[in-house]
């Protein structure tokens, strides 16, 4: 997701044109009967069925690994189960033998020797792909029917991806249904028919599916921020179009009806649209993807809204249907008087919010929730918790060394340098171990080395170093050596899930990393890194895409009332539902990441929408009638019906969404609804306070 | 001997990659002009006595250049030599010495064939002045920091002489005519491929390329040889370059034959641990 040019995406592109894929999951196998003869047969069958899923490309485990010793002077290089241990006492010997190997105890083996892990390694493949072939289940399935006795769990960042995955597929075809009824039923109980009440629908449907058809015609897939893309086009396709009915419906002819929204509904899409426009500027092409299908969405909901939504209109207009009640206009009527009353007071009231919503939104955190993100009795996030606490970490990601000259990594200084910094690293609350080359070489050195009683140690002569690799060079070498010995990486086990997390312990690491001696240099980097800065650029590229918007709103706004100071007054209504918006991320300890981001958007948008409708009947109302009271006694009416039913209709269907099993889809949900409440608050109140105290001159 | 067979991840020995692999395309080697080729409706047993025809002499050795390639194109390069010998039973006694790059040169790997099917292994590091003995009984993983495993070596050195070995019949490789062979490991066999497809060239009975299939159809290594440049010596003939690719590891291995000699005269004083350890005290 990141710029090509994005130092993170560099560093990580190098690190899979050197090491491989980093694509990979942990499957934990745990049992009290794990070092028996049977518990490790049924490893190895495990072991071999994932190996032979197609997808998988390679497979590493205590089935695969190889023990090096010095015994009565020579090396022995054998398999850990080269022979399978037939007796409890062979067993107990072999779990013993792990224990004290350093690259297996707690990596392959857990620290106490209950549990043994697979590390899966996947082809490198499109995560839609990954997403469609199930590949993680696939494994977590046969691992699981090889070992039925054994206590099988799955981590690791290409599951957690797929699950989100599959989270979202099935709350789109669940939810969606959900949410069309109950704002169809809302819109029929609003306009008082079912014909009518449909209308909106059915606009909403046709801009969706314009939207989604290009975005399939031009091959561009759902992504973790375009698939926010349908809820956009539901919020605002609804919104203008309901807009459009209810104009009709106050009109006796439709042409009238239409003619009277035509403006407000146009330029509000004008505005919204320039708004997501501007994000083509952005650095990230996830962004600038989703900045042009919401621009087109915005286009296609707009389109829907004024050619099907009349359309539809004429004939129920033809068939005879009745008209809502008055009802609501004449409590719109009572509110408008109730406005005027306490206008001073209102916007004090509101002045005294906004201080105290911006003083809480600059508590806000950005942060992408991963393994938070699901329930904490789902199965996932209790499958995380033990490989956490079993291996110390199931989040995996690397620390690669460079240096100038090749075989860099022959001089023992150098190995020092990188002991040294594994030795940092494990201090760190987050890290619960690390694997580089240096256990390899004392391993080696231990088992060929000079002293008579072997010690596990840095050989101290750059040739042996040389030597030992040469003959020790393998496959599980191959993501953590090149083969100049010029780079290296350290392999990081990490408790860290959300990105905040791993954004101060890359941080902290990075600060340890400037402190190497010259001529080496190093970088965090891996899926987990990759992720992190793509979510901080992401949340903050639409964070400022925002405030662009905004600029964009405000010329608009300027350019209506060909003044610069009514353009900006008028810009205050359409901004404080943002700005509580954000002061309520603060307050809660909700996080800003790309889904709490965009809700920002939605809420301009809908507040541009409303507060555009009312300010354009109140210039009207000001032209036939000079008398700003008299405005606003005509205008929030005129607009109540529209703004109220779309705010009912879309806070409903956000509250289905609330219910989603993805913490920041339900925050996206149940913020987003509290928001859109308190837009249309702003709206009926403060909009018609501000009218009748700083925009009475707004005079067309 | 069989070496190389059911671990795919493993430590394993870096040094007796090229002996092999050298020794294994010399073992198809042919006797250049003067021995006739079966025609290309040969059979089975007609390509395997063509190929069994032209063994290399009884001793000789073999300098070599291997250039290893990592996925990212970085190119380590180094400078061998191969000396062999076949006892009075048959059985080789291999002693590969590197002699580049300098940090690595004089180490030695000493590999006797013995009765049992399990070679001995004798390691000498310069490092570490002293020789030790290596005990396995099973060899794996890659080699030499390359790209050929133990099991491709174990293939090289015996190319036709697999009890499972099928004639799929003749082909074109490259616009060469070639026999196509084919062996199916069973899972007994622990192998790290599911199906390996031999191109064995129609006028020079050298293996030309030889596919190895992680599953059916899921290619995981590929060894070309190059046979526009020969080495003969007497009446054997061997490639003088040819390359290991690994599609898997994005990595891939040139081995460069610099100087090719028969000389049943080497001493078998020189294929013992004594030899390795004189040289440790030299």
């Amino acid at each position: 997701m990141l710029p090509a040019d994005d130092p993170s995406r560099r560093f990580y592109e190098e690190l899979l044109a050197r090491f491989g894929s980093d694509d990979r999951v942990v499957v934990s196998f745990r049992s009290d009967s794990l070092f028996t003869p049977e518990g490790v047969a049924t490893l190895v069958r495990a072991t071999r069925a994932v190996e032979g899923i197609p997808g998988v490309r390679s497979v590493e485990g205590l089935a695969n690994a190889i023990r090096m010793r010095a015994i009565d002077g020579d090396v022995e290089i054998e398999g850990y189960l080269e022979t399978l241990p037939s007796t409890r006492g062979e067993a107990e010997a072999l779990r013993r033998a792990l224990l004290v190997d350093p690259l297996r105890a707690g990596s392959f083996v857990s620290r106490e020797g209950g549990a043994t892990a697979l590390l899966v390694t996947f082809e490198r493949m499109p995560e839609q792909a990954f997403l469609e072939s199930s590949l993680d289940l696939a494994v977590l399935e046969a691992a699981r029917q090889a070992a039925p006795d054994m206590h099988v769990v799955l981590a690791g960042t290409p599951h957690v991806k797929a699950e989100v995955g599959r989270i979202l597929a099935a709350e789109l075809v669940r939810m969606v249904p959900v949410v069309f009824v109950l704002m169809g039923g809302l819109s029929c109980f609003f306009f008082r028919s079912l014909r009518i009440g449909l209308i909106p629908v059915a606009a909403v449907a046709l801009g969706l599916v314009w939207t989604v058809g290009a975005m399939g015609w031009l091959g561009h897939d759902l992504n973790i921020v375009t698939t926010l893309i349908p809820p956009l086009v539901l919020v605002l396709g609804f919104a203008y179009a309901t807009h459009v009915v209810a104009s009709d419906r106050a009109h006796a002819s439709a042409e009238e009806g239409l003619a009277r929204v035509v403006f407000p509904v146009v330029f509000t899409a004008a505005t919204t649209a320039a708004g997501f426009l501007s994000l083509l500027g952005n650095g990230l092409e996830v962004i600038r993807g989703f900045g042009l299908f919401a621009a087109l969405a915005t286009g296609a909901t707009l389109v829907a809204a004024l050619t099907l939504v009349p359309l539809l209109l004429v004939t129920v207009r033809r068939d005879g249907t009745s008209t809502p009640g008055a009802a609501l206009e004449r409590r719109f009527a009572h509110l408008a008087e109730l406005d005027l009353r306490h206008a001073r007071a209102i916007l004090l009231g509101t002045a005294s919010l906004a201080v105290l919503a911006g003083a809480a939104a600059t508590r806000i955190e950005v942060n992408l929730p991963v393994i938070e993100n699901f329930g904490p009795e789902s199965r996932i996030r209790q499958a995380y918790a033990e490989v956490d606490r079993l291996y110390g970490g199931a989040n995996q990601f690397f620390v690669m060394l460079q240096a100038e000259e090749r075989g860099a990594f022959e001089q023992p200084a150098a190995l020092r340098e990188v002991a040294a910094l594994q030795t940092w690293l494990e201090a760190q609350p987050e890290i619960g171990g690390t694997t580089s080359v240096v256990q390899y070489l004392e391993v080696l050195n231990e088992a060929l080395g000079p002293e008579e009683t072997p010690t596990r140690r840095i050989p101290d002569r750059a040739d042996l170093v040389a030597q030992l690799l040469l003959f020790g060079a393998n496959e599980e070498l191959d993501v953590l050596l090149d083969r100049a010995h010029r780079v290296i990486t350290i392999l990081v086990r990490s408790t860290a899930t959300e990105t905040r997390q791993f954004d101060a312990l890359a941080r902290r690491i990075d600060a340890r990393l400037a402190e190497l001696p010259a001529g080496l240099r190093g970088h965090t980097t891996g899926n987990a890194i990759l992720l992190t800065r793509a979510a901080d650029r992401i949340a903050r590229g639409q964070a400022l895409s925002l405030l662009a918007a905004v600029g964009m709103i405000g010329l608009l706004l300027v350019a209506y009332f060909r003044s610069l100071r009514l353009g900006l007054l008028a810009l205050v209504p359409n901004l404080l539902p943002v700005l509580f918006y954000f002061g309520l991320l603060g307050a809660t300890g909700i996080t800003l990441n790309n889904s709490t981001a965009l809700m920002g958007s939605i809420v301009l948008g809908i507040a541009v929408d409303d507060t555009l409708h009312l300010l354009v009947e109140y210039r009207r109302g000001l032209a036939a009638h000079g008398d700003p009271a008299a405005a606003i006694r005509e205008a929030l009416p005129h607009v109540g019906r529209a703004i109220t039913c779309t705010t009912v209709a879309v806070c409903a269907g956000l509250l289905v969404v609330g219910g989603s099993a993805l913490r920041n889809q339900a925050e996206f949900g149940l913020l987003g609804a509290a928001t859109l409440a308190i837009a249309w608050l702003v709206d009926v109140t403060v909009t018609p306070a501000m009218c009748v105290t700083w925009l009475r001159g707004a005079r067309p | 001997m069989r070496i190389g067979r059911s671990v795919r991840r493993s430590l394993a020995f870096g040094l007796v990659a090229a002996p092999l692999v050298v020794i294994g395309l010399t073992h198809g080697a042919i006797a250049g002009d003067t021995v006739p080729a079966p025609g290309p409706d040969a059979s089975l047993a007609e390509i395997e006595a063509c190929a069994a025809r032209n063994l290399p002499d009884a001793a000789g050795l073999v300098e070599f250049v291997v250039e290893a390639a990592d996925r990212s194109g970085e190119v380590t390069t180094s400078r061998a030599e191969i000396r062999w010998r076949r006892d009075d039973e048959a059985h080789a006694r291999i002693v590969l010495r590197v002699s580049e790059p300098a940090e690595t040169a004089g180490t030695a790997l000493l590999v006797i064939d013995r009765e049992s099917g399990e070679p001995e292994f004798h390691l000498r590091l310069p490092a570490l002045s002293r020789v030790k003995r290596v005990r396995s009984r099973r060899l794996r993983g890659p080699v030499l920091g390359t790209d050929f495993s133990y099991e491709d070596l174990d293939r090289l050195r015996e190319p036709m002489d697999r009890a499972d070995l099928r004639l799929l019949g003749p082909g074109e490789i490259e616009g060469r005519a070639v026999w196509r062979l084919e062996t199916r490991p069973s899972p007994e066999d622990g192998s790290e491929y599911a199906r390996v497809l031999t191109h064995v060239d129609q006028v020079h009975c050298l293996p030309l390329r030889i596919d190895l299939f992680a599953t059916e159809d899921r290619l995981r290594k590929r060894l070309r040889a190059s046979l526009d440049e020969l080495r003969d010596v007497g009446s054997a003939r061997l490639p003088a370059r040819f390359e290991m690719e690994d599609l898997e590891r994005g990595s891939r291995t040139r081995v460069r034959i610099e100087r090719f000699e028969t000389r049943p005269d080497l001493p078998a004083e020189q294929f013992t641990r004594q030899a390795l350890l004189d040289a440790v005290a030299r």
